[in-house]
């Protein structure tokens, strides 16, 4: 395969009217989380991602729900969808539907994807359409002030559950990797910053649905939930693979419990997933062989301008008046 | 939805010039969905098999104008493609190019981040500019063609992104070192490029006679003062006096020196007639020494010839310049050496004549090739290649305008380099180089001045294309790699076998007969494909509009199975009913099929074959050591079969053997257990598979006995030495660190506030917007400590405290221990 026809590589053309997009361009309002709060994290990964990526801000879309985390589309400096409470994925499908040439984001947090939200979540898991979903999971409702969500874990109390919370917690992780058409899930706390990374970025190359559970600190509600797990980093099993997540030589002297996971096996994405005595830490599965629902529903007939105009004429000509 | 937020900081382009600063993006593919009626259809497929076979136009087939080739789409706008373009002529050194001097700056550039990337940007943008203007100008040197483009690019800029945009230009301009000329693509770039190298190379030869020359002088000069100085005139008192000079003149009596010197037996040795004509070579030496200055300081001028007669009258001075100066040198050597016989050598340089010269003899002086312009060689060529075939060292650069005639009987001409090599001059160097490749070009013109024989380049120039079409330099790395008019080098300067004098390396997919390449494109139904798609002559001829007619765009309701895509098509046996195609690309990015007519099809392919012949004498897949390989392999797969059946063949008689001799030791075991009374049992068989060793002496036994280790540790404590000594190595490295200094470890922040918060001058973030200690002096040892307390992921350390009196220090420091 010639790369150089005509003496000429892909990178040898610069579009100049592509202009560079630098941090400071995807960041908007200043954030009004609480200091400490894993969402900075999360904000500032997904920030130095758009920029590594050159992603167009006027192409980009943040799509969020209810709770602390779902005001994450106010503070990216592109377009944003700050929605209803659990409906983040079907108004997100329904703009990569309508624009598959934007790049799409989905924020969530436990009680907004995994409560009011599941039946979406089960069905988006299902389209697998091209998309990156980021559940912000600090197993609370932070905003509504600390009510029990489903993911608490069992004895916790809450101002819903006064005596301990009864019920087992939702594994997310588990839940996902038994939905049909499940293409990619990884798994990450907020304070491994150079992992959160790596994964987004991994993410967002993968063609489907790629979902990505943040394990997300709540300092105000829940200031020492995590702290085992943050305290002791043999807490964390690191899951590497060529084909998934790699981490530089620093991190893995402090986070070494390291194991090489195939993202292809589900069978085993599935038992580490259901790991209880650590956490599993990066791409639990990817599979990009998945259909994906925007692909088998893209128009076949291309929407040009002229398309557009004899779709928006045939519109105005419903309110036209006849003169003669 | 939310509007985007500005774009504070980044290199916004001005409204104006969108167009041409914007690279296209992939092509799409336009039309209706094929037609279903197959009765309709096959008066479509009729239809397009009338043209292929006799280029009979129907309603559905379109020209080809405003179409190019889908592999040249993404390089539509030229100015904003960093190819290996424009040349720079440096004044020193091999010719550069813009971008690659641009690209130097960037390297050089001291910023990183996003700053990096603004500056980046900016410099990009004023080099596409320079691009443009030396297309659209004309040659100008460097210096003069930066301010030009920063005027132009000051002139395009929004007010509020002027000043930064021009403050990142001109502290690159700083780094500006070289200096030359900026000359567009053409033939005048081309002689600009030969004119350098061949002064170069005369520098060289120059300096080399110049040095011969001066050397013979110098000689011949000292023969003749010292035959000088035994003459009675020389001995004159006046002139001792001055040859020893004013300042020690009153300490000799040159008079008595004088006297005492004409006593002497010596006189002069050199007869007149020898000192006559050792002062007529020095004359001329000096003459030719003067020549050979003003040759130095003259710049190349390479006149295009014509007319026969101006070739003949090139080869006929350089030969005269040569005569002279090789009569006085071989003079000279003779009379430096004292071998001069005037009964011998005199007639023969009487005799000497200009034909007589030598090859070495002509190559002494520097060579002006002889250009000629593709137009004029019909009228030149029978002059040329009696010239070539005489051997005398004449340069000549071919300019080709056109790499393919159509206007032939037979079609389409063989590019003339091809036609020269196939003519077997196995003593003339033979080059055929695109323009396009700006350093190969250069090597190629030093190759043919340096051969010592006939050289000719054939150089393709490219001008055919312009303005309403694709850029000339794309228009010669086409033809190039479409194999019209690839590159390759026959010099018999480095050997006289093809495999030492033929290079074709330099060209693309050289295993291939069409270099392969991606093409992405948005189908119908808008979803982005990415082929590997062949780039053939076919290619090259729709670029232009010579061969317009051989070509047919097709809508997309008319495509039918038996199109086939032409590097597919060419490689069928059975092409009956059979339409190929190429991709062509509009200007507004539609995609079209574009069928195209027998002719060309059969002069790509004729193409195709003189590639491969090419190939062949380059050595890649050569049939003959192909067909060598074969059979060698044959003959070493019959040796190893033979080999191993002759293994099989011992191996089985050994095991016959060795069985036969164990069943007589087992019949002779049982039988003497038998007969013997005892009944000692036979010795158990060796268990299947295992291996009996002979039992080991007792010297060994101690030799083995001394090797087992006298405490062997267990497992575990080697690993935990191992980690101890890993521990060991982590705690050197780390020993040469500091902890007095408050330190973050930012790869690990999340970026969370907390610290920022409490001193946002004592903390701050970095690009990555990780925190980092921006000022330690900036706050208290206090909000060291309760940054470090706060943090969610303890990763900030206090240190120690730089003011020792602030108050409650020894809480403080207590405090700080946990995170130190």
């Amino acid at each position: 395969m010639a790369e150089n026809l005509f003496g000429v590589t892909a990178q040898c053309i610069v579009d100049l009217k592509q202009e560079y997009y630098g941090l400071d361009v995807y960041e908007s309002a200043v954030p009004r989380w609480c200091p400490g709060c894993g969402d900075n994290a999360i904000l500032s990964s997904v920030q130095k991602l758009c920029r590594d990526e050159q992603l167009p801000p006027e192409r980009t879309v943040f799509v969020s729900g209810i709770g602390c985390s779902s005001r994450f589309p106010h503070y990216m400096g592109t377009y944003g969808f700050h929605g209803l409470h659990g409906r983040a994925f079907p108004v997100a499908e329904g703009i990569k539907l309508r624009r598959p040439d934007l790049d799409v984001f989905v924020n969530m947090g436990d009680g907004d994807c995994c409560s009011i939200g599941t039946a979406h979540w089960i069905h988006a898991i299902r389209y697998n359409m091209n998309m990156v979903a980021l559940i912000h999971d600090n197993e609370i409702y932070g905003m509504t002030k600390m009510q029990a969500s489903p993911t608490t874990p069992t004895g916790l109390k809450t101002s819903t559950t006064p005596y301990g919370a009864r019920l087992e917690p939702l594994n997310i992780l588990a839940a996902t990797l038994g939905v049909t058409n499940v293409s990619f899930v990884a798994n990450v706390p907020d304070w491994m910053p150079e992992v959160m990374y790596n994964l987004l970025r991994i993410a967002y190359r993968h063609k489907g649905l790629s979902i990505i559970r943040i394990v997300q600190r709540c300092p105000h509600y829940l200031p020492h939930l995590f702290d085992p797990i943050v305290t002791d980093p043999d807490k964390s099993l690191i899951l590497l693979h060529d084909d998934g997540l790699q981490i530089s030589d620093e991190l893995a002297k402090v986070y070494k419990d390291h194991l090489v996971h195939d993202p292809s096996d589900l069978h085993r994405a599935r038992e580490l997933a259901s790991m209880e005595d650590k956490v599993p830490v990066g791409v639990l599965y990817r599979n990009e062989e998945i259909p994906c629902y925007d692909d088998l529903m893209r128009p076949q007939r291309s929407v040009t301008d002229d398309v557009r105009q004899e779709v928006l004429e045939s519109e105005f000509d419903k309110f036209a008046v006849n003169v003669n | 939805m939310q509007e985007p937020t500005d774009t504070k900081g980044t290199v916004m382009l001005p409204e104006s010039g969108v167009e041409q600063d914007r690279a296209p993006g992939p092509p799409r593919v336009v039309g209706d969905a094929p037609l279903v009626d197959e009765e309709e259809m096959e008066i479509v497929r009729s239809a397009h098999l009338r043209f292929k076979f006799v280029g009979v136009d129907s309603e559905d087939l379109a020209s080809i104008d405003g179409l190019i080739p889908a592999h040249l789409y993404p390089l539509l706008r030229f100015e904003t493609v960093r190819a290996d373009y424009p040349a720079v002529l440096t004044s020193e050194g091999e010719p550069a190019s813009l971008t690659s001097i641009t690209g130097d700056l960037i390297e050089r550039l001291e910023y990183e981040g996003d700053e990096r990337r603004y500056r980046e940007r900016s410099i990009l943008r004023h080099e596409s500019v320079m691009r443009r203007l030396v297309d659209t100008e004309g040659p100008r040197p460097l210096s003069e063609l930066w301010n030009a483009a920063l005027e132009v690019v000051a002139d395009e800029l929004a007010a509020d992104e002027r000043e930064s945009v021009l403050d990142h230009l001109r502290e690159a301009r700083s780094g500006l070192s070289e200096t030359g000329m900026v000359v567009p693509f053409g033939r005048e770039a081309a002689l600009a490029l030969l004119g350098r190298v061949a002064a170069e190379r005369a520098r060289e030869q120059l300096a080399r006679l110049r040095s011969e020359l001066g050397r013979l002088q110098q000689q011949l000069k000292a023969m003749l003062d010292v035959d000088r100085s035994e003459t009675p005139e020389a001995h004159t008192p006046d002139n001792l006096a001055a040859s020893v000079g004013q300042a020690f003149s009153g300490d000799f009596d040159f008079e008595a020196l004088s006297e005492l010197m004409d006593q002497g037996p010596h006189g002069p040795t050199l007869t007149t007639e020898r000192r006559t004509r050792m002062e007529s070579i020095l004359s001329a030496l000096s003459e030719h020494l003067g020549t050979l200055e003003d040759a130095e300081t003259r710049e190349s001028n390479f006149d295009v010839v014509s007319k026969p007669a101006q070739i003949l009258d090139r080869v006929s001075a350089h030969r005269d310049r040569s005569f002279g100066l090789v009569k006085a040198v071989q003079m000279a050597r003779l009379e430096a050496s004292n071998q001069y016989d005037e009964g011998q050598h005199g007639p023969q340089f009487d005799a000497f004549r200009p034909d007589q010269l030598s090859k070495s003899d002509l190559v002494s002086l520097p060579i002006t090739p002889v250009v000629v312009n593709q137009r004029d060689l019909d009228k030149v060529l029978p002059v040329l290649q009696e010239c070539l075939d005489s051997d005398d060292p004449i340069k000549v650069l071919l300019m080709v305008e056109t790499p393919v005639s159509a206007g032939t009987k037979a079609g389409f001409q063989t590019p003339v380099g091809q036609r020269l090599l196939a003519a077997g001059r196995p003593t003339t160097a033979i080059f055929q180089v695109s323009l396009a490749d700006l350093k190969a070009v250069a090597d190629v013109f030093a190759q043919a001045l340096a051969f010592p024989g006939p050289a000719v380049v054939c150089l393709y120039v490219g001008s055919e294309y312009g303005p309403d079409s694709i850029h000339p330099y794309l228009g010669a790395a086409a033809a190039r790699d479409a194999r019209v008019f690839p590159h390759f080098e026959s010099n018999p300067g480095n050997g006289r076998e093809w495999a030492g004098r033929f290079r074709i390396e330099r060209n693309l997919d050289l295993s291939e007969i069409w270099p392969i390449s991606n093409i992405r494109y948005r189908d119908h139904d808008d979803s982005e494909r990415e082929e590997p798609w062949a780039f053939t002559a076919t290619d090259l001829m729709a670029a232009g509009s010579r061969f317009a007619d051989g070509f047919r765009r097709i809508p997309r309701e008319h495509w039918h199975d038996d199109l086939v895509p032409l590097h597919d098509f060419l490689l069928l046996d059975h092409r009956d009913g059979l339409v190929p195609y190429i991709l062509m690309v509009d200007t507004d990015g539609g995609l079209y099929r574009v069928i195209c007519s027998d002719k060309i099809v059969g002069w790509t392919e004729r193409v195709g074959f003189r590639w491969r012949s090419l190939q062949e004498l380059g050595g890649i897949d050569n049939s003959h050591a192909l067909q060598l390989l074969e059979t060698e392999k044959r003959r070493l797969a019959d040796e190893s079969r033979k080999r191993i059946e002759e293994v099989e063949d011992e191996l089985r008689a050994e095991l016959d053997q060795k069985t036969g001799v164990l069943a007589e030791q087992i019949v002779s075991n049982i039988a003497a257990g038998l007969l013997g009374g005892g009944l000692a049992s036979p010795a158990a068989p060796p268990a299947r598979g295992s291996i009996v060793m002979p039992a080991a002496s007792s010297e060994e036994k101690a030799e083995d006995e001394a090797a087992v280790p006298v405490e062997a540790k267990p497992a575990d404590e080697a690993i935990e030495e191992g980690i101890d000594e890993e521990a060991q190595e982590e705690g050197d490295e780390e020993e040469g660190l500091s902890f007095d200094e408050p330190y973050i470890e930012t790869l690990r922040c999340t970026t969370c506030d907390e610290c920022t918060t409490i001193n946002p001058r004592l903390f701050a973030y970095n690009e990555n917007k990780q925190a980092y200690i921006a000022d330690a002096t900036a706050g208290t040892f206090r909000e060291l400590v309760l940054a470090a307390e706060k943090c969610p992921v303890k990763i900030i350390h206090p240190g120690k405290p730089l003011d020792p009196d602030e108050p409650h220090l020894d809480e403080l420091i207590k405090r700080a221990e946990p995170f130190q």
